[in-house]
């Protein structure tokens, strides 16, 4: 069965730096997705997470990532913009994410389709609180991981 | 003189700095610096202690567990709560497979690559690598083709130019020993643990309701056991954890012990450099049932009542401390005994002191006066680093797999004594080869073998415990805080993988007043206190051969060696430049 694996990443202590997981809270909570999508919380796990998605024919992240833009900017990151050398850094969960990404090339028999679906943090620091304008993100983050879905589902034929 | 710096050090957890003085090919001098602010103890303050251990657990994403083990042992000690023996047994389950996870992770995704070049394993033999794999053990995976495979795989990475976890490595660095052969088999068994580690996680998953971060419970565990439910822990889960068991054990015995020693037996010189202190703490855990070491042969001070790990010998890893090498002395563990100074790192103390606080009394009071950064050096004379000084006795100790392994050897545990004689035997090597390097290197190998064995043992009495309709996990007689008295404090400490955790709580009217933490990578990697006395890492780099100061591969694999862990906080890139920035001392 092919299957699309929704992963959010970061660390809910670090203020802004918990969107992701808050982001697939919200997709949990909403539970309007089909049975081929699965939803981890990778949270700051790092490659270990790698097993949970191996079967993915496509895999979605969600995390903070610092670019130009506003703050609670949703962006689309997709294959090579997610870079796998040390160039300039994209997610403040970078190591952790970009290892999974080298490690999918070497470690899949197949690759999967990557997204990463960034969201611009204003505050990183200790606390559990996301900032206002980061919040408000949330439903944008949520719709558009909705909407990757759809087009990979229609690009692949998964029954929704 | 030559002063070089490392930052970040990478394959590890979290953000660390090593500047290091270079003269005539040594090591003279080295500081190691945690760059990154870790207060989140501050974030618990006037929060339910039940909740405390999800929130631990968060802290650091490799060692969710043994935070949160430490955090509900903490608040049960506090409120004296004993627990249910199932409980004991899942949580000795779930920390026991944590160690065997993080050990083997850290040693093929960490560690090995300061002593296999990749690049070098593309001009192997795939024909070889199999008779190599063959004559170390009956791993069935020792098909030439599937060498080949492995080889054809790393080749279509390597050309397409991207590295990725491979980048910045030393590649083709004249310190790298190893025939190609075992460089493929290595980089092998690096993919096959990524797929072994599965099993791991399933087993914690299975018993802790998730992974990572699985679920713990003041008083007990949140385990569900029922035989008839498809719901909860049934026969066929119970089933299912015996052949995760069998995976894990298959690839520590086959694969991983006989690799450490393997590749140990390539460098010679690394069991006689890197040794550090010589002084050693184990917190010790793992309770057992029955004694497991005669506690007699441990000689000190006796402990105290609020110290509630330590029950004679009842535990597999047992507590003990060792000063200047003397394992024949192991002393007895009292968690008085630990304090704290600040006097080199980036913190206050409200009333102004320099002195050393316990952590009962501890405070986290960030006050940063390094350099701005950009920097080319820390003021080492100075404060240095967001890391504390904790001591014992007033003496700096190294904690973890190499203190654990010589503090149950002095204490005569058989499994561990068996498997460091057999160890040194095979590689030709006396008890001193242990001082050193590839000593703790090859201590996380042995304690790993010895768990692995001994967790069957906690997995059967669980069994016989279901069998027996015992299906307790939770002693909720003092879950209420109503029944709580108005002030309370308590500690709880897990010997982790990495070393010995302690967790300190006061409790004021049903609200955390008070919460410190002393990690592993506090001990080993910490400034000096003020009488001079520095730390593990800073000892154990003094006399390290430098080859070439552009490639310092030589530093780094005593620190991993260590396998630090400072992975409490975020680190922000700043976007478009390489320099990183500590979350602390953003503006």
């Amino acid at each position: 069965m092919k299957k699309i694996a929704v992963v959010g990443l970061g660390n809910i202590l670090m203020g802004d730096d918990g969107i992701g997981v808050r982001v697939v809270e919200q997709l949990e909570r909403e539970k309007c997705l089909s049975r081929s999508v699965t939803l981890i919380q990778g949270e700051t796990a790092g490659i270990t997470i790698l097993p949970y998605i191996e079967d993915a024919e496509a895999v979605i992240f969600v995390d903070a990532v610092i670019f130009d833009g506003e703050y609670g900017e949703v962006k689309i990151f997709k294959d090579d913009e997610i870079q796998t050398d040390r160039g300039p850094p994209l997610s403040v969960h970078e190591l952790g994410l970009k290892d999974v990404v080298s490690l999918i090339e070497l470690y899949f028999h197949h690759k999967p389709d990557i997204a990463l679906i960034g969201i611009k943090p204003k505050s990183i620091a200790e606390g559990l609180e996301i900032s206002p304008e980061v919040e408000k993100s949330i439903p944008i983050a949520a719709r558009t991981i909705m909407n990757e879905i759809e087009i990979f589902a229609d690009m692949t034929g998964i029954v929704r | 003189m030559t002063r070089l710096v490392i930052d970040p050090v990478t394959r590890i957890e979290g953000h660390l700095r090593i500047e290091a003085e270079v003269d005539s090919g040594l090591v003279k001098k080295a500081w190691a610096s945690g760059t990154m602010f870790r207060g989140l103890e501050l974030i618990l303050k006037g929060r339910d202690p039940r909740d405390a251990w999800y929130f631990v657990q968060r802290i650091c994403s490799v060692c969710t567990a043994v935070h949160a083990i430490a955090s509900v042992r903490a608040v049960e000690n506090a409120l004296g709560i004993t627990i249910p023996e199932n409980a004991q047994l899942i949580r000795n389950l779930i920390e026991a497979m944590q160690y065997i996870h993080d050990h083997v992770m850290h040693f093929y995704h960490l560690h090995a690559l300061d002593w296999v070049d990749v690049t070098s394993a593309l001009n192997a033999d795939p024909k070889k690598t199999s008779q190599l794999q063959e004559s170390i053990s009956d791993w069935p995976r020792s098909n030439p083709r599937y060498f080949q495979d492995v080889k054809d795989r790393l080749e279509t990475f390597v050309d397409s130019g991207q590295l990725g976890i491979f980048a910045n490595g030393y590649w083709g660095h004249p310190a790298y020993k190893l025939p190609p052969e075992a460089d493929l088999l290595a980089v092998a068994h690096y993919i096959n643990a990524l797929d072994w580690q599965k099993s791991v996680s399933r087993f914690i998953a299975i018993l802790g309701g998730r992974h990572p971060c699985p679920n713990f419970l003041v008083g007990g565990m949140a385990t569900a056991i029922n035989p008839d439910s498809d719901q909860a822990l049934n026969a066929s889960r119970l089933i299912l954890m015996k052949e995760l068991l069998q995976e894990a054990q298959d690839f520590v015995e086959k694969v991983y012990f006989p690799d450490v020693l393997a590749i140990a037996s390539f460098y010679p010189e690394w069991t006689k450099l890197g040794e550090g202190l010589g002084n050693f703490l184990a917190c010790g855990d793992f309770q057992l049932d029955g004694p497991k070491v005669d506690d007699s042969r441990r000689v000190g001070s006796s402990t105290t009542r609020r110290d509630p790990v330590d029950k004679a010998g009842n535990m597999f890893f047992p507590s003990g401390v060792i000063w200047n090498r003397k394992i024949e002395e192991v002393k007895k563990f009292n968690q008085e005994q630990i304090t704290e100074y600040v006097s080199r790192s980036w913190y206050t103390y409200s009333d102004g002191s320099t002195d050393a606080k316990h952590p009962f009394d501890g405070e986290t009071n960030p006050k940063y006066t390094g350099p701005k950064p950009p920097y080319d050096f820390l003021t080492v004379d100075e404060k240095y680093s967001w890391i504390k000084s904790p001591r014992y006795d007033g003496k700096p100790v190294e904690v973890g797999p190499l203190a654990r392994v010589l503090v149950a050897y002095g204490m005569g545990q058989k499994q561990i004594t068996d498997l460091v004689d057999k160890s040194i035997r095979q590689l030709g090597v006396g008890k001193e080869a242990l001082f050193s390097t590839l000593g703790r290197t090859l201590a996380r190998a042995i304690e790993t073998v010895a768990l692995m064995d001994e967790i069957w043992g906690w997995y059967n009495k669980f069994v016989v415990n279901i069998g027996a309709g015992d299906y307790t996990t939770a002693n909720t007689e003092k879950w209420e805080p109503s029944t709580w008295p108005a002030e309370a404090q308590g500690v709880g400490f897990v010997d982790a993988p990495r070393g010995a955790l302690g967790h300190w709580i006061k409790i004021k009217n049903g609200k955390i007043d008070h919460y410190q933490m002393v990690v592993p990578t506090t001990w080993n990697a910490s400034p000096p206190d003020p009488s001079g006395q520095i730390g593990a890492y800073e000892a154990s780099l003094v006399g390290t051969p430098v080859v070439d100061a552009d490639k310092p591969i030589e530093v780094l694999r005593t620190i991993h060696s260590f396998d630090p862990c400072i992975a409490c906080a975020v680190h922000v890139h700043d976007a478009g430049k390489k320099k990183i920035k500590s979350a602390g001392i953003m503006p």
